[in-house]
């Protein structure tokens, strides 16, 4: 029979646990382990936008103006058939 | 600022730091380490399939069966990649998606986007609520007894001054998610049906107003505006380090893939009332026809999976709102902190569920119009904070080597380009209905 050490290293399974190379490692979970120092926008300032993203926004700014101005319209438009729906 | 990556949380030699496990195997080390990050992107993806998700996929199944299965396997990557933006955004700056389109785009973005938000997120919660009264209505429980229940058990998971609790409760809910793949399987789908369906095609009958409106419905339910503020927020506040960046993709890759799947076992189990030529109104309606056919453990089930989704989607679409909130108005915002610490954080979360509950609870309250509500604000919102988070990632100044590559934003102005196109369909179909030929 083979030694006990030879058929733990061939089990795979025993890698999991068994004493692979000899060292201990720590595992942290995020909420215990020191703050780290992140990617601060505070000293920036707005962010600098090329021509094409500027482009972008306003884009954006008129397709919400629009969906506004439709939902507005609807809103209306059910508010004023209700009101001759109750008068008739 | 250097940003400096390890593959693995691992440190072989020295004392412990504190707070840390010894294991004695590498793989070990690498499992353990997933696992503690393995969370925020599970639960946002699972979360999305909420009530109007379940009322959504079953709908295409009941009216085309399994042949828009393939609209599913195409959102798997866009849902990824658009969500692996805000993870990335959200370890590099530890701060939620809110505060960050205040402070970089200024006031006028920040408002738009904050009130935005709340107002989606509070009308979508109504409709969780609607959806939890109408699924345990069908199971004999006046909505008077359930509603306030659920309010209750909603405030209790988030209460407990603990982050590592409340996604411990989550992804708990998550997990029952897999009711959906046993009932799927239960129904028997032709296989040949199955994979016919993942094949690109237009269903039989053309292109329609409603079937238009059925496909912009299944995109901006698998990829709603609020996911994107959750999971930066939900990063942010389980404080994951730039070594998790691949640990929390992967955990964001397979919570997609596991709300896709689960998606298309809700579209599988609709197609059986589209193979028995049945009608279709809502979930519960559909439970009710599906108990003769497939026993009573696919009845009770599909109605307490309904109640599972509404509840997961109140508690992670109010935390959105919480966070965001907290965020702009630079109040404490931590599920770590208990309610005598983060007193205006709680307070939002809160004052949203019992006044959406109230609402519920009114006689003939007008759940249609608020239904209408949500598509018009997700048409307005989705746009909007999909093209900032994008324009906020390609900031290098900022965030160094955590900017997007060139490969990055090519697929995600792609994205972006369908997604704001579908969006403006959606909302300009709902407010001009004449416009779309009915179909």
């Amino acid at each position: 029979m083979a030694p006990l050490s030879n058929i733990f290293s061939r089990n795979p399974f025993a890698r999991l646990f068994g004493p692979a190379d000899g060292q201990v490692y720590y595992v942290v979970h995020p909420l215990d382990d020191e703050p780290e120092e992140k990617c601060d926008p505070a000293a920036l300032g707005p962010l600098k936008l090329s021509r094409s993203e500027r482009v972008v926004l306003v884009a954006l700014q008129g397709y919400l103006l629009v969906i506004t101005g439709l939902a507005i319209y609807r809103v209306v438009d059910l508010a004023n058939t209700a009101g001759a729906a109750i008068l008739h | 600022m250097n940003v400096e990556q390890t593959a693995v949380n691992l440190r072989a030699v020295g004392a412990a730091p504190p707070g840390a496990r010894a294991v004695r195997s590498r793989t070990l080390a690498r499992i353990l380490s997933f696992l503690m990050v393995f969370g925020p992107g599970l639960i946002v993806m699972v979360a999305d399939n909420d009530a109007g998700a379940v009322s959504t996929y079953t709908q295409a199944g009941a009216q085309y069966g399994l042949q828009l299965l393939w609209l599913l396997l195409l959102l798997l990557p866009v849902t990824y990649f658009v969500q692996e933006m805000v993870v990335r955004l959200g370890i590099a700056t530890g701060r939620g998606c809110a505060a960050m389109i205040y402070q970089r785009f200024g006031k006028w973005w920040g408002r738009f986007s904050l009130w935005d938000l709340e107002l989606l997120n509070f009308l979508t919660l109504v409709t969780e609520f609607a959806a939890i009264k109408l699924a345990l209505g069908a199971l004999g429980i006046a909505g008077v007894v359930s509603v306030p229940i659920a309010a209750a058990t909603l405030i209790i998971m988030v209460v407990t001054g603990s982050y590592l609790r409340w996604e411990r409760i989550a992804v708990a809910l998550c997990v029952l998610n897999l009711g959906w793949i046993v009932i799927a399987m239960q129904s028997r789908p032709a296989p040949e049906a199955v994979v016919s369906g993942l094949l690109p095609q237009v269903p039989a009958g053309g292109i329609t107003g409603s079937l238009v409106f059925l496909v912009v419905a299944i995109v901006g339910t698998t990829i709603a505006p609020w996911q994107l503020f959750f999971q930066q927020s939900c990063v942010a506040d389980k404080r994951l380090r730039f070594k998790d960046l691949n640990r929390e993709r992967l955990d964001t890759f397979l919570g997609a893939a596991f709300t896709i799947t689960n998606a298309a076992c809700m579209m599988i189990v609709g197609y059986v009332l589209y193979t028995h030529n049945l009608p279709y109104e809502d979930p519960a309606q559909m439970a009710g026809l599906l108990g003769p056919l497939l026993g009573s453990f696919a009845k009770y089930g599909i109605l307490l999976l309904m109640v599972n989704a509404a509840v997961l989607g109140a508690a992670t679409i109010t935390l959105a709102s919480a966070w965001a909130f907290g965020e702009v108005m630079g109040w404490p915002h931590s599920l770590q902190k208990p309610v005598r610490e983060a007193p205006g954080f709680y307070a939002v979360y809160i004052v949203a569920i019992v006044a959406a509950a109230a609402i519920v609870l009114i006689p003939n309250a007008p759940l249609q119009l608020i239904i209408v509500g949500v598509q018009v604000l997700a048409g307005l919102m989705l746009p909007s904070a999909i093209i900032l988070l994008q324009l906020l990632l390609n900031d290098r100044e900022l965030l160094g080597d955590f900017a997007n590559k060139r490969w990055n934003n090519w697929i995600n102005w792609t994205v972006i380009a369908v997604l704001f196109v579908l969006s403006a369909i959606l909302a300009v179909q709902v407010l001009v209905p004449g416009l779309f030929p009915a179909g």
